[in-house]
């Protein structure tokens, strides 16, 4: 479980402060697929970062799994970044001299108990375009690589920073259901940011910031297919 | 444009260590060159200065007297008035065993003495004019007393004056003598009527003529007969012909030199520009697509190059004069007497600074160009270096070794393959830099360890002494026990078709005195008709077994010679004969030189034939402070290579870092630890280094070689060698470099933000 109470971030710059998180609290539980939705600076990447251990809170407790983060030391944060987290780009951050299946298989290195990488490849459809680098792919072929990379290691969380900010209709929909296939498949609490509102009805909770605080939380008990999204 | 310029100061204040790092290697370069330059190229200036100053003669007439009709006949029949006549006798100081050569000077109109303090020279004076670096040794000033004796007269002199003599800019005081010993030898000027006192009807020997006449060997012949020994022209001397020697060597070591670091720093400043540039791609995207004019632009970052450039070049051009010259001079100073040594700036720094300048701004220009070439969309495009292409190396497609190598090398390799110009840089780097050091450290060692090949391999003799020439010289050193080699070494020239060489001619009586080898290092005999050359000097003259050579020995005579072996001999270089040969083909054997063994040396030093006598081992030890010489301009240039070895591989590595910090935040965000992460940069460092490190051992070697070949002057051969020592020095400061570098830069992996390294450059 994941749980932010009265988190705040704050970036200065010179003498200005900048709040990009104001007092903050929610909570998703284990295994839900959230949606966090906002416009340009209400905070969405801010807090992913924070959850992703990415960047530290300046105010307030972040606990994962009753656990709270904030105090944890900088080798403690990479330790956790290791074990929990998964992270999926809006620019796939991939590496271009490593091929597909090698882009994957180094994060293998980092736990004993990752998913076997020509299956996930294989989920991912890119089986068949493994021996490939990253620089032969597709915007949509690029970003499931990306997924298929942060899940190989089998995170407890699953982040995605706008996952498909860069894709057509089509791939961006391919996309949103893998992601939410290998979330449930192996019971990945799953948080998607993104200012696509159109969005928020795949979710189980869906946020809603601006300016940097809650606007409005949604519990989704229905959720509707992804196929169903009208873009 | 005002915005564009405000911008270029900024972004120099931004990306300062990329920017300080090309600034360094302007300014080493320039620093080195130019202030090797303004001490060879004030050499030059200050003794062409020097030589107006002393009225230098044209022609100089060598004979074994010169009687009042000579010199009535030389004035009337030839109609010369400008002349100055000239004779010198050997002079020691009472008790104290110190030598000074007197001269007399019938005028100054030819050779004037250069005046440090005192009177002016005075050709009727009873006084002397003592030479400056005797004087400062024996604490002498004008005003003072010398008593001095020739032979069984003695006279008292009073000091007039201190003064130099520009043909005596490298007097040593013996043949022998390798270094001045200004303690012990001195030059002074007397009048001619002194100069009787001691040594009576000693006549004029000499003659100097200036530029108006110039007179031909038959004239001369026909003037002084059977008394005329030989003439030389202004270009034949000795002395200028060293000091150009001298000027050449510092200008070939320092151009030789730069010429490695200004290449090295070429590149890398070309590539640093350039990619500094290409890390500016959105920006340049970003100001075409608002419609800045591409000249504009290109412009604005070809000030990114100009300014830091032009910077640089000025910052050597005002420290480099202000460092190196002080050093090269007062080491230079222990061999070369002058009474000044001005810096003058060489044209050719101004080109090296045009050349860098422009390269710096040519690749500034020259990616911005690349760059707007594209349509800004594509510009703007985020890839971060994803449209780069991959090709499957060489080594990829053997599975067999590909599959077995870690992902951590693969991953490497690819990089590399993928950066081919930055991981060539890399390469260039470190070989640079293994070349610089090994051949800073190298050449001091070499000419040192070829000194001790000479005076341990090649000479048995315990003393040599110079001796005054007989034909009956056995008899003369009977006394002296021991071992004994007589040898007459005389300077001379030899031509073989268009091509003339300065040389030194030994006849010798071949008593295992000095060893001669051939190039197997196998001990050669000579025998009657054996004349051999040495290696250096035959492949000069591109002479081999069989060749005949036309050898001349001036105020002796010339002959051809068939030369029938080559000896790996290194020094003197020359043509080497027994005595019986010499005496067929050239003169009777008077020697000049006595070698021996198992002798006293009292007996030596007593006999009143012997000039000089010195030992092997004062030999050696005066060859290597010689060598020290060499060693100021190789330590100059070590420290320069050391610096700039940091600069190019501190400055290539963090532009690698800044290129691949994205890369490095990806595997943080992933949960690699900064040790796995500072593993893979030790392994991209680790690569360049081995490759730059072998091929570096290699290309050093052979650079040594060349370099040794280029500077040693033509009377010796000074063989390359490259010790354990300094392969491990330059090792140690090429491969420490560059790990600390990784480690200095690996701390940065810890200060990564995680969160701003993934937003785009602005």
């Amino acid at each position: 479980m994941i749980k932010l109470n009265e988190v705040s971030k704050i970036y200065k710059s010179g003498t200005n402060e900048i709040k990009a998180l104001d007092k903050v609290c929610l909570t998703i539980e284990k295994g839900e697929f959230a949606i966090v939705l906002g416009p340009s600076g209400s905070g969405k990447s801010t807090m992913l970062n924070l959850i992703g251990g990415m960047d530290t809170v300046s105010e307030g407790k972040l606990e994962i799994d009753g656990e709270d983060i904030t105090k944890k030391s900088a080798a403690e944060m990479e330790n956790y970044r290791r074990d929990m987290i998964g992270f999926v780009f809006q620019f796939y951050n991939l590496i271009p001299s490593l091929t597909v299946r090698e882009n994957v298989d180094i994060v293998t290195s980092l736990t004993k108990n990752h998913l076997n990488v020509d299956e996930i490849l294989d989920s991912v459809g890119l089986k068949e375009r493994k021996s490939l680098f990253p620089f032969n792919l597709s915007g949509g072929e690029l970003q499931r690589l990306s997924i298929a990379r942060a899940v190989v290691k089998k995170p407890k969380i699953l982040l995605c920073d706008e996952p498909t900010g860069a894709l057509d209709t089509q791939t961006g929909i391919r996309i949103l259901r893998l992601l939410n296939d290998i979330a449930r498949e192996n019971d990945i609490t799953l948080i998607i940011v993104t200012h696509n509102s159109n969005l928020k009805d795949i979710g189980d909770t869906v946020i809603q910031l601006k300016d940097g605080k809650v606007e409005n939380i949604e519990k989704n008990t229905s959720p509707i297919e992804i196929e169903q999204v009208e873009w | 444009m005002k915005h564009l310029f405000i911008k270029t100061f900024r972004d120099v204040k931004t990306y300062w260590t990329q920017f300080l790092g090309v600034f360094f290697m302007t300014l080493i370069s320039i620093a080195i060159y130019g202030g090797m330059a303004v001490v060879w190229h004030g050499l030059d200036v200050s003794v062409e200065k020097y030589m107006e100053e002393s009225n230098l003669a044209n022609q100089w007439i060598y004979t074994m007297g010169i009687s009042d009709e000579d010199m009535a006949k030389l004035e009337t029949d030839e109609g010369i008035k400008d002349i100055t006549y000239s004779t010198s006798i050997r002079g020691e100081l009472k008790q104290t065993n110190q030598f000074i050569e007197l001269t007399a000077l019938s005028n100054d109109r030819f050779m004037k003495p250069y005046l440090i303090k005192g009177q002016k020279y005075d050709a009727e004076s009873t006084g002397i004019w003592l030479d400056k670096k005797f004087a400062e040794e024996n604490k002498l000033n004008p005003g003072d007393k010398l008593n001095i004796k020739y032979e069984e007269n003695k006279k008292e002199f009073e000091i007039k004056g201190i003064v130099l003599n520009i043909e005596k800019m490298f007097f040593t005081g013996s043949s022998l003598l390798s270094m001045p010993d200004h303690k012990n030898f001195g030059y002074a000027f007397i009048s001619k009527e002194s100069l009787n006192d001691l040594a009576p009807f000693y006549p004029y020997t000499e003659i100097r003529l200036g530029q108006d006449f110039n007179l031909s060997e038959s004239k001369l012949e026909s003037v002084f007969e059977d008394k005329y020994l030989f003439f030389e022209k202004l270009e034949d001397k000795n002395f200028l012909d060293r000091v150009e020697k001298e000027s050449d060597q510092m200008m070939k070591m320092s151009i030789l030199f730069s010429l490695v670091f200004i290449l090295l720093s070429a590149l890398t400043m070309y590539s640093s520009m350039s990619r500094l540039i290409t890390n500016q791609r959105t920006i340049i995207g970003t100001m075409k697509a608002l419609g800045v004019k591409a000249r504009k632009i290109k412009l604005h970052y070809g000030l990114y190059g100009l300014i830091i450039s032009v910077i640089g070049s000025i910052a050597g051009l005002l420290l480099g004069p202000k460092i190196i010259p002080p050093i090269l001079i007062r080491v230079k100073e222990t061999t070369v007497t002058l009474p000044y040594w001005n810096l003058v700036n060489h044209n050719s720094v101004y080109l090296i600074i045009t050349v860098l300048v422009f390269i710096c701004t040519f690749a500034s220009i020259k990616n911005t160009g690349k760059i707007l070439k594209q349509v800004p969309a594509k510009i703007l495009r985020n890839t971060h270096n994803m449209d780069r292409v991959v090709k499957k190396g060489f080594l990829e497609k053997i599975d067999f070794i590909w599959s077995r190598l870690p992902n951590g090398l693969k991953w490497t390799l690819r990089d590399n393959s993928r950066n081919k110009v930055r991981f060539l840089m890399g390469i260039i780097g470190v070989l640079g830099g293994m070349v610089l050091l090994i051949a800073g450290l190298g050449v001091t060692k070499s000419i040192k360890s070829s000194n001790d090949y000479i005076y341990t391999e090649q000479s048995k003799y315990d003393y040599i002494s110079e001796i005054k020439r007989s034909s009956n010289y056995e008899e003369v050193f009977q006394d002296i026990d021991g071992d004994k080699e007589f040898n007459l070494t005389l300077p001379g020239t030899a031509l073989k078709d268009d091509k003339t060489k300065n040389i030194v001619i030994t006849a010798s009586e071949d008593k295992g005195m000095i060893l001669y080898k051939n190039l197997n290092d196998q001990e050669i005999k000579l025998d009657n008709e054996d004349v051999l050359i040495t290696k250096k000097l035959a492949e000069q003259l591109g002479i081999g077994v069989g060749d005949i050579i036309k050898v001349k020995i001036k105020g002796i005579g010339e002959d051809s010679l068939k030369i029938t072996r080559i000896t790996g001999n290194l020094s003197p270089q020359g043509i080497i004969m027994t005595k019986d040969k010499y005496e067929k083909s050239f003169a009777d054997f008077m020697p000049n030189l006595l070698l021996s063994k198992g002798s006293s040396l009292n007996a030596i030093e007593e006999n009143k034939q012997v000039l000089y006598t010195t030992t092997r081992n004062q030999q050696l030890h005066q060859a290597d402070k010689l060598a020290e010489s060499v060693e100021a301009i190789m330590y100059i240039l070590i420290l320069a290579s050391v610096v700039l070895v940091v600069v190019i591989i501190y400055t290539l590595s963090n532009l690698n870092y800044i290129e691949r910090e994205r890369e490095y935040a990806t595997l943080r965000v992933l949960g690699f630890r900064k040790n796995e992460i500072r593993s893979i940069l030790l392994n991209d460092s680790t690569l360049t280094v081995i490759i730059g490190w072998i091929v570096g051992i290699f290309t050093a070697a052979k650079f040594l070689d060349i370099y040794l070949k280029i500077v040693a002057f033509d009377s010796v051969e000074w063989v390359s060698y490259l010790d354990n020592k300094a392969l491990a020095i330059a090792t140690s400061i090429v491969v420490g470099v560059s790990l600390s570098v990784v480690f200095l830069l690996s701390s940065r992996i810890r200060k990564i933000d995680l969160v701003g390294s993934f937003k785009s450059v602005e």
